[in-house]
């Protein structure tokens, strides 16, 4: 400090530096120690957990071909949660019998018991946690849990795994209602999201066979007024990704509803380019000149489903202002046979630079691929 | 006149002193805030959430653009990590920016690539492109030779030429973990209003790479590495993820950042400066608050991009004066920013920070230095008390290196041996004898130099990637 001012008296400043360089000295012993214990403790841990593991992969192996096998109940948490992961990633590649003889040992081994345990918890964390390995157990007894969960959470991650374990075993429409009622919240989540719970939705409603109530169920959503237009269009696209042919009808019947927002006929479009039909190439063909670009260029894209007769049609569209409608329609001709092809051929020469750069583009990529 | 004198002086010592304060406070609140974050994020991000996304729709498609200059180096296996990635559609845009070595021909070569004229929608500017390759064995693939630009230039060129609505930037040098862009990503699809990403970028240096996929991690061997090694964990883990915290994260690494196309575009692109990285957040940033767009931009603190640092110290010197520079000629560009509260957190808080820690940083801390010997020398300040002062310091900074290394560990366990854990906490607790004061000088230097637009000749190394087995 200078001589000639002092803010605090230098004999009690100094004991207090030595007090913080005392404190801050223990402090970094103690993180040190911290790290290496910690580190010391969390690869003990894992390996606790491998070993879980490595014991009761073939213990439940060997319950699924001889059920009078006796598994030992997991005693401990960790046990559990190790165990609760194991039957999460089996349920993921297995079907049939094998499925339910492991839903039931998800619930004869207490996994679902300590998860509704966790879900009561005050910390978000945990009950995010608890919701999602339950709902990777897809387990149909819990529904009633679910829209339990559904009416009292606060939280919006808990309330997407809530609904996103609903969706996996979906087969009502008291089930779509309360999915709906989530998603219908414009801020919640995102499009893909609602598109993948639909996905879930309909492969549930599938493996029932339940696909025509479904599409009954879709067809009410069409004109449901408190359903956001950006939710039935994502209710289609679902539709297309997991190719439900049945909706075919009511796809169209979209369409023609919602025929002045851009926005949902894309998404007819696409489902409809996935399902294919003949119906599907009449609305191909009548948006090949639709004002909107991103409907021409996602029709443009689909145009190779109909047949090559269309193939003059598209010719034009190789013209057309926007790019990506003059590469995807390149793409389509390429995919058309012999009448695309001739069609390119012959505008690879054009006095139009744009389409001639787009058509020598396509002609040349398919002589590499080839 | 002394009395004077020393009322300057005092003011002057307890303005370095406050800002002595600041700087740490700030990076021990950072550390415990980043805790809490970086724990909730741990805990709800389980590998089924992962796996699952690669076996459904939950995805959007995305392509990854590598500007590369003079990288025949490191290109090869940078390209093999990239393409063995697990993503469910993406595709990787190699922007050869006029290059003087032999990258191109090792990419032909390695690849084998075919020129093909394909038509570009150019919407953002840069240098003209001379040539346009496929790979035969990676319909995935493509190349993009173009005239020397910059960086930002290529990143320009590689937008233009991407097919998908999100596109991550990485660098030539950097190899990402194979889930890397599944955790990354998976918040455009969660969350509607998000619009930039970035991950925690960490030291390849010593680790082991099979096929361009780093298999073990280790410490790097070099001291200097080593330091570095200690930075990117406590820059990316708690400086980070706590602006990300308080809403304000300005820069994502331009080694490891996914933005949306759209966005990007909006804003014209990248800008042609040293700094691009920071840049583009900051405009995007200020490009929303004008237009009143919800959005989020967001630091995700698992996926890993693994970048080699600088293993001699004029490369390192040359990168830090380069980080330096681009930081201030953004704060300048953005000023209007400055404590404005339109811009809300990011330029009350954040934007500020930047200014006075980061940028003006250097230039206190070099004035702190200088004047504790001189004060010392003149007799101005007690010996007793610049020793107590200088191990206060000293213990501070190693406090902060040290809780970041066990809150990397706490969460991540990345280093699997206790003798790396020990070996980084060694180099944390050194890092303040003579490491920071070089990297200080080295950044005063370029407080004066940030109208200079190069980027210095940085000497790459080549990424030892060891056969599969």
């Amino acid at each position: 400090m200078p001589h000639g001012y002092h803010l605090i008296d230098p004999y009690l400043l100094k004991r207090i530096l030595i007090g913080i360089i005392y404190f801050m000295s223990a402090s970094v012993v103690c993180l040190f120690v911290s790290v290496i214990v910690h580190k010391a403790y969390t690869e003990s841990m894992e390996n606790l957990i491998n070993k879980i593991k490595a014991t009761y992969i073939p213990m439940i192996s060997r319950k699924l071909i001889d059920d009078s096998y006796e598994l030992r109940r997991p005693a401990r948490k960790v046990e559990t949660e190790a165990v609760a992961d194991i039957l999460i990633d089996m349920l993921a590649s297995i079907s049939g019998d094998m499925e339910k003889q492991l839903k039931r040992l998800a619930s004869g081994l207490g996994i679902v018991e300590h998860y509704r345990k966790m879900a009561g918890s005050k910390a978000s964390t945990r009950r995010f946690v608890a919701m999602e390995k339950l709902g990777f157990l897809r387990l149909p007894e819990l529904k009633p849990f679910y829209h339990e969960v559904l009416r009292t959470e606060g939280n919006s991650g808990v309330i997407a795994r809530t609904v996103l374990a609903l969706s996996l075993i979906a087969d009502s429409e008291e089930d779509i209602r309360a999915i709906n009622d989530v998603v219908k919240n414009p801020l919640f989540m995102s499009s893909k999201f609602t598109e993948y719970l639909y996905t879930n939705v309909i492969k549930s409603f599938r493996n029932h066979t339940l696909e025509d109530t479904f599409v009954g169920l879709l067809a009410r959503i069409e004109t449901a007024p408190d359903i956001p237009v950006l939710v039935k269009r994502d209710i289609i696209e679902a539709c297309g990704s997991e190719a439900l042919y049945q909706a075919r009808g009511v796809i169209i019947h979209f369409f023609d509803t919602f025929r002045d927002l851009p926005e949902m006929k894309i998404a007819c479009i696409r489902a409809l380019g996935k399902l294919g039909g003949e119906e599907a190439c009449v609305i191909i063909k009548s948006c090949l000149g639709d004002g909107d670009w991103r409907v021409r260029a996602v029709d443009a894209k689909n145009a190779h489903l109909c047949p090559d007769d269309i193939a003059a049609r598209l010719a034009e569209s190789l013209h057309d202002e926007n790019y990506y409608v003059r590469i995807n329609t390149a793409i389509s001709l390429s995919r058309l046979g012999h009448a695309g092809i001739e069609m390119l051929q012959k505008a690879s020469n054009s006095g139009d630079r744009f389409t001639r750069d787009v058509s020598q583009y396509i002609l040349r990529d398919m002589e590499i691929r080839a | 006149m002394p009395d004077i004198l020393n009322l300057v002086l005092l003011i002057f010592q307890v303005v370095i002193l406050l800002y002595f304060i600041l700087i740490n406070g700030t990076y021990t609140f950072f550390t415990l805030v980043s805790l809490k974050d970086v724990k909730r994020h741990s805990v709800m991000v389980t590998s089924q959430n992962i796996k699952n996304i690669l076996s459904g729709i939950f995805y959007k498609p995305l392509s990854i653009i590598v500007p590369a200059y003079n990288e025949e180096a490191t290109i090869v296996a940078n390209v093999r990590s990239l393409l063995a990635l697990h993503y469910p559609e993406f595709e990787v845009i190699i922007v050869n920016d006029g290059s003087k070595d032999r990258t191109l021909d090792r990419l032909i070569n390695e690849f084998r690539l075919i020129r093909i004229d394909k038509p570009l929608r150019i919407v953002l500017a840069h240098q003209p492109i001379t040539g346009h390759y496929l790979s035969l064995d990676y319909p995935q693939l493509t190349v993009i030779q173009k005239e020397n630009g910059g960086k930002a230039d290529a990143l320009n060129a590689g937008i233009n030429a991407s097919n998908f609505p999100l596109f991550c930037c990485i660098d030539a040098d950097s190899l990402l973990e194979n889930d890397a862009l599944l955790r990354a990503s998976r918040l455009f699809v969660e969350d509607r209003e998000v619009i930039a990403t970035g991950g925690i970028v960490m030291v390849l240096n010593g680790c082991r790479v099979q096929e361009g996929t780093v298999t073990e991690v280790r410490t790097p061997k070099k001291s200097l590495e080593c330091f570095q090694a200690v930075e990117y964990i406590r820059g990316f883990l708690s400086g980070r993820t706590s602006w990300n915290f308080l809403g304000s994260l300005l820069i994502i690494s331009g080694a490891f950042g996914i933005f949306r196309k759209d966005m990007v575009m909006a804003i014209n692109g990248y800008r042609k400066t040293v700094g691009e990285d920071m840049d583009i957040v900051v405009r995007l940033h200020r490009h929303c608050k004008d237009n009143r767009i919800k959005y989020k931009i967001v630091f995700v603190p698992d996926p890993v991009c693994w970048t080699q640092v600088p293993n001699d110290l004029n490369s390192l010197l040359k990168q830090r004066n380069r980080w330096h520079r681009g930081l201030i000629d953004c704060l300048w560009v953005n000023r209007v920013m400055f404590l404005n509260p339109v811009y809300g957190t990011v330029g009350v808080f954040g934007y500020p920070y930047f200014l006075f820690v980061e940028a003006l940083g250097p230039l206190v801390e070099f004035t702190g230095y200088l004047s504790f010997i001189v004060f010392y020398l003149f007799g101005v300040i007690s010996r007793d008390f610049a020793l107590l002062f200088f191990v206060i310091a000293l213990l501070w900074g190693m406090w902060i290196n040290i809780g970041s290394i066990l809150l990397d560990n706490l969460l991540y366990r990345r280093y699997k041996g206790i003798g790396d854990i020990i070996k980084l906490c060694l180099y944390g607790l050194i890092e303040f004898l003579g490491y920071r004061q070089l990297i200080v000088m080295e950044r005063l230097l370029a407080t004066f130099q940030f109208w200079k637009k190069g980027w210095g000749k940085i000497k790459r190394q080549e990424i030892p990637s060891e056969p599969g087995r």
